[in-house]
């Protein structure tokens, strides 16, 4: 990889030069952003060109009044947030390194945010985008309106593709109303099976909140403390009221919760940061993300407890009870210890996706665990389709895509 | 059709699962655009994911084009038949397979009712979120192939944010199974592309969809006004204000004065030219800050009355009016021609302006009833299918509105779908490269095409086939 | 014949095609098969009326199956009189269509000659007790093998004693508050005399005197059901005229009140009947404009004071019953009463009403349908057979005399432990029977 040249056109023009004169010279090409999520795909066996959006940024379109946003992928993400809260808007998924990440790279790579309980994924929120392919034609998909069915929804298939359709150049984002209020309620609880109980009552309790985590601080062999977090957002009386239904029915947790933009409702935001920022990959410890049905969590979190103990691993969890997620942060993995911690997941129902490994253990690997994902020759004639040439690096996804 | 055929179809899906008299495949030659008219082969009613798989396997064998078809109430002709093809339809797969209510999802059969999965998840505290107005009668298989909305779509989005997974049978008759119990797809998101792909993908037969927890409370809201402009304006008044209501949307007096004719008359004032009809869902707190915020507006722009529902009964015959407006129309005239379009929420009132003055221009009448907080339009436009001069200037009208509505950056459908409505003017909405990337995704799975020809994407190969649709896939 | 006579062509135009009707239709929700359906149907009519489609032997059988409950009436934004349209259909294809000599023969024997003179209607029922008790009847049964299945799932016919035939007159029991006309009815006499009887005694006892047309025999609701154009219109005929020989003291015609809701939905549209004789047009809806169902004439007017005085005479029992309402289509869909059977129900001490689900569609019965086509009246019933032990109601309550046939044969069938009354016997058992004696005043 350290021979690729890197591109970084200041147009989608541009980039469509490049893409034109890679796919003449055959060469590969490797869509990036900041770079920050190359570790959440397969490292691609050969790459000629690193093709890179950093120049390629601005807002399209923005209209306020009609809560829809256009901008080109190279557009740092944390730089959209702030221009649509100015105008009371909320831009999901909310993740935790905005200002490393671009909107081009959070859609190629399918990335949701501490909001997902809320808004829902980040597929979402993509309503349309323009995309260069692999012989160099610049495809609409979807367009930038919140509603439409006009033809395929070509924009499923790139977002969460990692780039190896076509390089997402441009991208649509239907926009939320940014929340009047924010509070954040935090707990220590004795037991991780008491954590899911609070977490459970904390969610049937309330209709707004954008999280409920259950997160691990200990190190294996040591008891509690377990915290529980939640995070509720909304209009000022409607949080109010939720909460004290919240102090009613899940009392063990304090809020902290004051009026709009006063100190005690910064620092709840401060809390709430504090909290989406733990979720962020540890520079050193990488993270396997499994995701299961809700009920099958608890589970899926014990099998990976008695795996990486079994393995001398040191791990520290981060589950998300609503959605079925679990983040693991992992040190001392090898080769080895990753197989075992899938057939672990595996047995328990769950599906593993793992970020953050050092390059010497991504290599090799499929990152996306063992088993095919159903559809694939499907998927295979899919991207021959829309790229038949290979002109942008394959062998990232799942199965070898 | 082939006696042979016929035959090896009958030992896969059993006698009653195979139409073959004239009387019986009749009223499978249109769909709810009932203008459109293809007398199919064969009607194959298979009871399950293998007979669906089997019969394909015995079509794709003989290469006979297919076309799937749910209740048949889609209004762009996406189930009409085409020359020399069978229809499959879903009405035999109506059983909801398995209904969790822990982890807030349903797997049901493609031919379940969407109303009928509503009620069993009622039972749970559950509610299934797209509400087609045809949600009565139209099943989940056909909300997926058309990614339906409806009303309540302008909180909740349409069917594709809320189908989990698929079991789908393709072209050749082969089973995939896409249900799966993570959140996000490996690979490609392939329920993603199915859902919204209009039956030329294969077909869906078992379908996992995500189900929302029932609001503690729902109240409905009417607002009065004298002007249609003035209501349009109101919703692009909230829309911008960021206010996040469950429903907008708006009715004119040609509509009221429909439903209020009919069984479904709900005491929607007669003396307005205009209704918006809102909804607000959530905790006691939501809901008041909600609608209390909206008032105000609402005001600003001239509504001279707005008032709440009493109470549910009165909700729910509100919406069953709005509901049933479509057919509510046929007390208008003998048919109705039902646009559908969807236009930035900023421009709104302009665009219906623009709508009207079509129709006007060319002696039409038209009804306005839309789901206006996401500026999708619906255009009513009433005529009689036996007046072919009157016939012609309805679709001329309905291509002067789409050519208004691209020309402000509008899209040709928001819930009903191409089908061979709108066939024609996907390369007004698209360029040959974008088009080219459809049919290259279609291609791939579906290299015969086969699978309802003649839809969605204007194809060369697609035109062979047509209808005695006027507009037909002649274009 | 002109394919244009075989439909109101005018009519089917109404359909605008949405398909809300889709999912309310018993025999669409049976087979999944669209011509099944009451859109489907509309587009047979259509077709046939425009040449598209011959008036066939699978047209007619997509009539013959249509139970003409008129649910998708309810629903129809687009006020398609699904109705009228059927019978219609059904009375014009008729004469065209063919039937086998035994099939035909059967018909005329039962519309022209038994439905249409009480005599034989009585020798009818007698012959058919005779045979039902020699085991004739399952002996034809079997022989008959499909065709005559019908015969086996046929009610039993009650003796003699309990065929009796109402008086002319009864008074009022207690103060008189008004004076009614009772429909007696064509088979009611022969099959349920008991519910006729539990009618009178709970009209008297809510201060009606009730008069009876003895010498009338049918409305002629079963011919226009089942296109017999003619018979229904010769039957309607009498009906008036025994109908407006009725009248109180001040020469005002009686109101007449009727228990069974398929005889009451065809007398509440009477007039098409007479449709090109203004006078007879006139007489007709003003008769329907009297006639009331039994629910009806005890919850308004005079009615509904009577029910209230007898029912503040009914002590609370120590236990409750759970009853359901089950709607008959003809009640429901046909003159849209829902509240009343309900609200007269809810009101009676000691008796529980539980929802039920799927009331509102139909039980199969339809008139002579469980007799033509047992096997899908009994496939039509078993979802609702399903609710009805769900629902765990200990009695049923219809009000339609059809109804509570098919109904009392699948409890039977199902071994459920639920008994089948008419409201008119529930009221009487749990109201009339056990109220105190009103005291004087």
């Amino acid at each position: 990889m350290s021979t690729a040249t890197v591109r970084a056109p200041h147009s989608i023009e541009a980039a469509v030069a490049c893409v034109r004169e890679a796919a003449r010279d055959g060469a590969v090409i490797l869509p990036t952003g900041c770079g920050s999520k190359r570790s959440w795909a397969n490292a691609a066996p050969r790459v000629d060109v690193e093709l890179s959006t950093r120049a390629l940024t601005g807002v399209v379109a923005y209209e306020p009044g009609e809560g829809v946003i256009t901008a080109l992928a190279g557009t740092c993400w944390a730089e959209l947030q702030e221009l649509v809260a100015r105008h009371g808007h909320h831009l999901s998924p909310w993740i935790p390194d905005p200002a490393s990440a671009t909107v081009g790279g959070v859609v190629a790579a399918g990335q949701s945010g501490a909001d997902r309980l809320r808004y829902g994924p980040l597929r979402h929120h993509v309503l349309g985008m323009r995309v260069v392919t692999g012989a160099g034609q610049v495809v609409q998909c979807g367009g930038r309106l919140v509603k439409n069915v006009t033809g395929f929804d070509l924009h499923r298939l790139h977002t969460g593709a990692h780039g190896t359709l076509g390089l997402v150049a441009e991208v649509s984002l239907r926009l939320h109303a940014a929340p009047e209020v924010r509070a954040a309620g935090l707990a220590f609880v004795p037991t991780r099976q008491a954590g899911w109980q609070l977490a459970g009552e904390i969610l049937r309790a309330s209709r707004l909140a954008w999280t409920v985590m259950v997160h691990d601080l200990v190190r294996p062999g040591q008891s509690g403390p377990w915290l529980v977090a939640a995070l509720v957002a909304g209009p000022a009386p409607a949080v109010r009221a939720e909460l004290a239904a919240l102090r009613r029915d899940a009392p063990q947790l304090p809020w902290l919760c004051g009026a709009p933009q006063t100190e005690e409702e910064r620092r709840a935001h401060d809390v709430w940061s504090g909290i989406v920022a733990l979720e962020r990959p540890g520079a050193t410890w990488p993270t396997l993300r499994a995701t299961t049905l809700p009920t099958a969590l608890p589970a899926a979190c014990d099998a990976l407890d008695a795996a990486a103990r079994a393995q001398g691993l040191e791990v520290k969890l981060v589950a998300q009870p609503a959605l079925g997620v679990v983040d693991a942060w992992i040190r001392g993995l090898g080769p080895d210890s990753l197989a075992s911690l899938e057939v672990a997941l595996a047995s328990a129902g769950a599906r593993v996706h793992w970020r953050g490994l050092p390059d010497e253990l991504r290599r090799g690997q499929d990152i996306f665990g063992k088993a095919e994902p159903a559809g694939l020759a499907l998927m295979r004639r899919l991207r021959d389709a829309l790229d038949p040439r290979g002109t942008f690096a394959r062998g990232r996804l799942a199965g070898g895509l | 059709m082939d006696a042979r055929v016929v035959e090896e179809l009958r030992a896969v899906l059993g006698r009653d699962g195979v139409l073959a008299e004239r009387a019986r495949r009749t009223p499978y030659e249109a769909d709810g655009l009932a203008f459109a008219r293809c007398l199919p082969e064969l009607v194959l009613l298979p009871r399950d994911t293998r007979e669906t798989a089997a019969a394909l396997r015995v079509l794709a064998a003989h290469g006979i084009p297919v076309v799937p078809r749910g209740a048949g109430t889609g209004l762009s002709g996406g189930a009409t038949p085409v020359e020399g093809g069978v229809v499959i339809g879903t009405a035999r797969m109506r059983r909801i397979l398995a209904l969790d209510a822990d982890n807030r999802l349903a797997r049901v059969q493609a031919g379940v009712v969407n109303a009928d999965l509503g009620r069993a998840a009622a039972r749970h505290g559950l509610f299934y979120a797209p509400d087609p107005s045809s949600q009565k009668a139209c099943t989940i298989g056909g909300n997926v192939g058309e990614n339906s909305s409806g009303p309540h779509g302008f909180r909740h989005g349409s069917t594709t944010r809320h189908v989990l997974g698929l079991v789908l049978v393709t072209p050749e008759g082969d089973v995939l199974d896409l249900s799966r119990p993570e959140h996000d797809p490996h690979g490609y998101d392939l329920v993603g592309l199915f859902v919204g792909s209009e039956g030329l993908l294969g077909i869906a037969t078992e379908i996992t969809v995500a189900l929302l927890p029932l609001p503690p409370l729902v109240e409905t809201m009417l607002a009065l006004f004298r002007d249609l402009d003035s209501a349009c304006d109101a919703v692009s008044d909230l829309v911008a204000a960021r206010l996040e209501p469950t429903a907008i949307e708006v009715l004119d007096q040609l509509t009221i004065e429909a439903v209020e004719a009919s069984v479904l008359a709900a005491g929607y004032p007669k003396d307005a030219a205009a209704v918006l009809l809102l909804e607000s869902e959530g905790s006691e707190a939501e809901v008041a800050s909600t609608l209390g915020a909206i008032e105000p507006l609402l005001r600003a722009r001239g509504a001279f009355e707005v008032r709440r529902a009493r109470d549910e009964l009165e909700r729910a015959r509100l919406w069953a009016g709005r509901k049933g407006a479509y057919g509510a129309m046929g007390r208008v005239a003998p048919d109705l021609y039902v646009c559908d379009a969807v236009v930035p929420r900023t421009r709104l009132a302009e665009i219906v302006r623009v709508t009207i003055a079509i129709c006007q221009a060319r002696g039409l009448r038209v009804a306005n009833v839309f789901h206006a907080g996401d500026g999708n339009l619906h255009p009513n436009i009433p005529y009689d299918r036996r007046d072919a001069g009157q016939l012609a200037r309805v679709l001329e009208a309905g291509d002067a509105i789409l050519d208004a509505v691209l020309a402000v950056g509008g899209s040709l459908t928001g819930e009903h779908g191409v089908g061979l409505e709108k066939i024609g003017a996907m390369g007004r909405a698209f360029s040959p490269d974008d088009l080219d990337a459809q049919c290259r995704v279609r291609d791939a799975w579906d290299p015969a095409r086969r699978m309802n020809p003649g839809k969605l994407l204007p194809v060369h190969a697609c035109r062979e086939t047509h209808t005695r649709d006027p507009r037909g896939g002649a274009r | 014949m002109d394919a244009r006579e075989l439909v109101d062509y005018a009519a089917s135009l109404d359909c605008i095609h949405c398909g809300l009707c889709l999912n309310t239709c018993p025999t669409y929700l049976l087979t999944g098969v669209e011509s099944s359906s009451p859109r489907g149907r509309i587009h047979l009519m259509r077709s046939v009326a425009e040449d598209e489609l011959q008036a066939d032997a699978d047209y007619a059988e997509e009539l013959d199956f249509c139970l003409l409950c008129r649910h998708c009436e309810s629903v129809c934004p687009s006020g398609v009189r699904f109705g009228a349209l059927m019978e219609h259909a059904r009375s014009a294809l008729e004469p065209v269509r063919e039937r086998g000599p035994l099939a035909r023969l059967a018909r005329r024997a039962g519309f022209d000659l038994v439905l249409r003179d009480r005599s034989a209607l009585r020798a009818a029922a007698t012959v058919g007790r005779v045979a039902q008790r020699l085991g004739l009847v399952r002996l034809a049964a079997r022989i008959g093998g499909q065709r005559a299945r019908g015969l086996a799932d046929a009610p039993a016919i009650p003796p003699a004693a309990e065929r009796a035939r109402l008086p002319e007159r009864t008074p009022a029991a207690g103060t008189r508050r008004s004076t009614a006309l009772l429909l007696e009815g064509c088979v009611m006499p022969e099959l349920l005399g008991a519910t006729n009887r539990a009618t009178l005694r709970v009209l008297a006892a809510c201060g009606f005197e009730v008069h009876v047309a003895r010498e009338h025999v049918c409305c002629g609701s079963l011919h226009a059901h089942n296109g017999e154009a003619s018979g229904a219109r010769a039957l309607a005929r009498e009906t008036l005229e025994a109908c407006d020989a009725r009248s109180d003291e001040g020469g005002t015609p009686l109101p007449l009140v009727v228990n069974s809701a398929g005889c009451g939905s065809h007398l509440k549209e009477l007039a098409p009947a007479f449709a090109g004789q203004p006078d007879l047009e006139r007489r007709a809806r003003a008769l329907s404009a009297r006639t009331l169902d039994l629910s009806e004439a005890l919850t308004r007017g005079p009615g509904a004071e009577g029910l209230a005085a007898l029912l503040a005479r009914v002590p609370t029992p120590a236990r409750s019953v759970r009853a359901a309402w089950d709607d008959p289509c003809h009640l429901l869909h046909g003159q849209h009463i829902a509240r009343e059977p309900r609200a007269i129900l809810g009101r009676i001490p000691g008796l529980e009403l539980v929802p039920m689900e799927l009331a509102e569609s139909c039980c199969g019965s339809a008139g002579i349908y469980s007799l033509l086509r047992p096997a899908d009246a009994r496939r039509v019933l078993e979802p609702k057979l399903a609710a009805l032990a769900a629902s765990g109601a200990e009695i049923l309550v219809t009000a339609n005399p059809g109804c509570q046939l098919q109904w009392a044969a699948g409890v039977r069938r199902a071994g459920l432990a639920v008994r089948v009354l008419h409201l008119a016997e529930v009221l009487d058992e749990f109201v009339v029977s056990v109220a105190r004696p009103a005291t004087a005043s």
